[in-house]
């Protein structure tokens, strides 16, 4: 029986930033994500969180170092692989949501599906459900621009987890919202009660959210270090 | 779910190309439809008489049995009439002598009568020619041409002499036309001076020759004559020399046609290739996203070519529609102002068509190509970096 690969492994990750000047971003990083764990990365304004995020989901090769998302180099794999594992084992959540403001929650919310050749309708169909799970029915006409921030950020989390990906990767999933409104959505993003277990790397400056989560770990001078 | 675009900037760009693409598709149509109703005609014309005509012009001192004492008409035309039909009456070929031209005169003694007239009074109208003074030609009255008129030095004669004949100078006419060969039966009679010393190259005769099926060409032309004429003396214009020079024409249109619509379809591409150039790098975030969640670079390309197609498309529909009714109407405009045969028609292929139009696609498409690689290039990145 062949072994299930993990979700995510980082050894020995070495990006650097700047031209001549180069800044070391993260120096010989080491991460591990088991299914189902939710692990949460603390770090202040600079200190590479994004960049990590960039490494792991194939957006950046790293200067040194390995890297493996599902048994995969994301960075090394060919576009349409890289492009295949976002659209069905990854949902990105964002800082600033991502939507496509000229489309409406309904269209934003069934694009992974699109963009993985299921037809309009039925992409459609799975999208209304997710956007009643979220409780944003009756906003499924509305274009993304006309959105408040909350609302947006639910239909974001519609979105990443339309198509039951394995692995959430969120940026600071809560920075833009207010304390009430970002709770919300955290829970929602921790997936409490869900029938498909999904693991969660959220990177975050808010030390407050660490509690919630089954690790978290703290990226300063480009290293992760454990929290205990 | 229908998708929307409130971006007021990319809808007026994708406006202005469909606008582009329907306005140059339509220009290109609209000159199709008014060169093939003008070509048309001239074509069927050439091919009707492809190969079967001929015209004869050769020096008369080259024909044996003519004397340089016996120039005139009277004589001329009977010789060369017996001698052109007897040439090729075994080749079924029937011959009309009809057009008599004696050219050039240019050694005319100071004092010399002149003897010029037209065999068709409607010459002068038919070519435009002013005349001056400015009297109606009566029939049996002659034309005098503007440059033989000035070389006569002198008022102008009421009469003019030829052989045993006169004729009452009507006019002068001016104009330098030479007219298609085929008009050539209205052409001016012009005999030089009675004491002039004529030269091989002063006075020619042209005849029209035409065969039902027979092919008249040069060489048998040649042939049949040699026993008359000398053969090398023989100019011949036949109507496959006038179907070359008819291609020639033609392939000249076809080509003034061909770089209008080069010059429309270059102008569309140009077009598309920048306001998508400009499309992209303002739609870069949202590229951005599709990448991030999962679009292959192909499906990026392949998106903005749709967009691309679905322009052209629906320019080409407008154009097409536009084009047609745009050409008609120049046409019937045309055909009003005596510019075109009234009974000229417009010829279009479906073919031809479908090919011009999947022209304009292609150019599209490529032109698209540019922007669309650019798209697929754009770092995802920038959305986790909110750019």
């Amino acid at each position: 029986m062949s072994e299930v690969p993990l979700p995510l492994h980082l050894e020995r990750v070495v990006v650097h930033h700047g031209g001549q000047d180069r800044r070391m971003v993260l120096d010989h990083a080491d991460l591990t994500v088991a299914s189902a764990e939710r692990l949460c990365i603390l770090g202040e304004s600079g200190s590479g969180k994004t960049t990590l995020l960039e490494v792991i989901s194939g957006f950046r090769r790293p200067d040194a170092g390995r890297v493996r998302l599902f048994g995969i180099d994301p960075a090394g794999a060919a576009d349409r692989v890289r492009a295949r594992l976002r659209r069905q084992q990854l949902g990105f959540i964002f800082q600033d949501y991502a939507l496509i403001e000229g489309l409406t929650a309904l269209a934003n919310i069934a694009m992974p599906l699109r963009l993985d050749g299921i037809r309009a309708e039925a992409a459609h169909q799975r999208a209304a459900e997710r956007l009643a799970a979220v409780g944003l029915t009756h906003l499924a006409a509305v274009p993304a621009s006309a959105l408040s921030g909350g609302e947006k950020q639910r239909v974001a989390f519609a979105r990443a987890t339309i198509h039951a990906p394995r692995l959430i990767l969120a940026d600071e999933p809560t920075g833009s919202l207010d304390p009430q409104t970002g709770h919300e959505i955290l829970q929602m993003i921790l997936g409490r009660g869900q029938d498909s277990p999904r693991s969660l790397v959220m990177v975050t400056h808010n030390h407050e959210y660490s509690r919630h989560f089954d690790r978290v770990l703290v990226l300063r001078d480009g290293r992760l270090h454990e929290v205990a | 779910m229908k998708v929307r675009r409130p971006f007021r900037r990319v809808i007026l760009r994708r406006l202005l190309i469909y606008c582009l693409v329907s306005a140059c598709f339509a220009v290109i149509l609209a000159n199709r439809i008014i060169t093939s109703a003008a070509t048309e005609g001239f074509e069927a014309r050439i091919r009707a008489s492809l190969y079967h005509e001929a015209v004869l012009t050769f020096p008369m001192l080259s024909a044996q049995k003519v004397s340089r004492g016996h120039t005139d008409a009277d004589h001329l035309a009977p010789w060369t009439e017996d001698a052109l039909k007897a040439a090729f009456a075994g080749a079924g070929i029937s011959v009309s002598p009809y057009s008599r031209q004696f050219a050039p005169i240019a050694e005319l003694p100071a004092a010399g009568m002149v003897e010029i007239l037209t065999s068709d009074l409607h010459f002068p109208l038919a070519y435009r020619l002013s005349l001056s003074p400015d009297r109606t030609p009566e029939p049996g009255s002659c034309l005098i041409g503007r440059r033989l008129a000035d070389q006569l030095m002198g008022p102008l004669p009421e009469w003019l002499h030829f052989g045993t004949m006169r004729c009452r100078l009507a006019g002068v006419f001016d104009g330098e036309i030479r007219p298609p060969f085929w008009t050539l039966d209205r052409a001016v009679l012009r005999l030089a001076a009675r004491d002039r010393v004529m030269a091989e190259e002063t006075i020619l005769w042209s005849s029209y020759l035409q065969a039902d099926t027979a092919v008249l060409n040069e060489a048998d032309l040649r042939a049949g004559l040699a026993p008359w004429l000398e053969a090398e003396a023989v100019e011949i214009w036949s109507s496959q020399h006038h179907a070359e020079r008819a291609a020639g024409i033609l392939a000249i249109y076809n080509f003034v046609a061909a770089a209008i619509g080069g010059i429309a379809l270059g102008l569309c591409a140009f077009a598309i290739a920048t306001t998508f150039m400009f499309s992209v790098s303002e739609q870069r975030r949202e590229i951005a996203i599709r990448r991030a969640i999962g679009a292959t670079q192909w499906q990026i390309i392949g998106h903005v070519q749709i967009e691309i197609a679905a322009l052209v498309l629906g320019g080409l529909l407008t154009g097409m529609i536009g084009g047609k009714y745009l050409g008609l109407y120049l046409l019937a405009q045309m055909q009003g102002a005596g510019l075109l045969d009234p009974a000229a028609q417009a010829v279009l292929s479906p073919v031809g068509l479908i090919q011009l139009a999947a022209m304009f696609l292609a150019a599209g498409v490529t032109a698209g190509l540019i922007p669309a690689i650019v798209a697929a290039r754009i770092d995802p990145a920038i959305v986790l970096r909110g750019g």
